[in-house]
């Protein structure tokens, strides 16, 4: 089974809009350079096929889908420690070494 | 005169540029204690789900899984309370939502009232165990992390 057809499947009005975003949307994931968010869309995709051929519960599939939106906002959490960690490591390493000694020393070119 | 002007401008440049970023939050540095927690709730919730799931001789009982519920629910207040004792939103919004993630598991055993399938405790471990080795590299991603 492949996705487009657990989406065909769903009928509804209105719902051909949300559909084609969401099928847009897992393309653009695709091609994303965050493994994370690659990794996480394919989860996705085989969660709603899973579904859609009875080898997962509507129960299962929530649980899941609400786990990966816990283990996203980890992921983002992640980012900002990866930003201020290197902000440390880095800027403020320079910025003493800076400080610390080659301000003091610059002997200035005529 | 002229370099004497330059040289106090980029001095004072420097010290302003130190104390802007200083006064950003900053991140707390590794933390050995916290990265021993993460792998350590690891455990005891895959131990978790492997105590409720068919094999032999386990059995299902409502009590058994408040328990065992409750035994691993200790360890995460244990771990919070001294997350925030280090004063890092970060680490305690990781741990915070790892806690979240073990809760969905047990509310899924709860509300089959049964032993797992194999393949539902799969379901259930493999995105559980990649959110704890995120929150662990999220730990080993701080300065002075002896890990990766």
């Amino acid at each position: 089974m492949q996705l487009d057809d657990v989406l065909d499947a769903i009928k509804g009005e209105g719902l051909k809009v949300i559909k084609d975003e969401f099928k847009d949307l897992l393309v653009a994931a695709k091609k994303d350079k965050s493994e994370f968010i690659r990794k996480s869309a394919d989860q996705l995709r085989q969660a709603l096929i899973y579904c859609g051929e009875g080898k997962l519960t509507k129960d299962d599939v929530e649980t899941l889908l609400r786990k990966q939106k816990k283990i996203a906002q980890i992921e983002a959490n992640n980012s900002k420690i990866e930003l201020l960690s290197r902000i440390q490591k880095i800027t403020y390493r320079l910025l003493d070494i800076a400080i610390d000694v080659l301000v003091k020393r610059i002997v200035p070119v005529a | 005169m002229k370099h004497r002007y330059v040289g106090r401008t980029s001095c004072f440049f420097a010290i302003w540029l130190i104390a802007t970023i200083a006064s950003c939050s900053l991140i707390g540095g590794f933390n050995a204690k916290s990265h021993e927690q993460l792998t350590s709730l690891k455990a005891a919730h895959m131990k978790f789900l492997d105590v409720f799931t068919a094999g032999r001789e386990r059995t299902f009982t409502a009590q058994k899984l408040t328990d065992e519920a409750d035994r691993v629910d200790l360890r995460f207040r244990e771990a919070l309370e001294f997350s925030k004792s280090l004063g890092d939103d970060l680490r305690t919004r990781n741990l915070d939502l790892l806690k979240e993630i073990y809760e969905e598991d047990v509310d899924s055993v709860r509300r089959k009232g049964r032993l797992l399938t194999t393949e539902e405790a799969s379901t259930l471990r493999e995105p559980s165990a990649d959110a704890y080795d995120r929150a662990i590299r999220g730990e080993c991603a701080r300065p002075g992390a002896p890990c990766k």
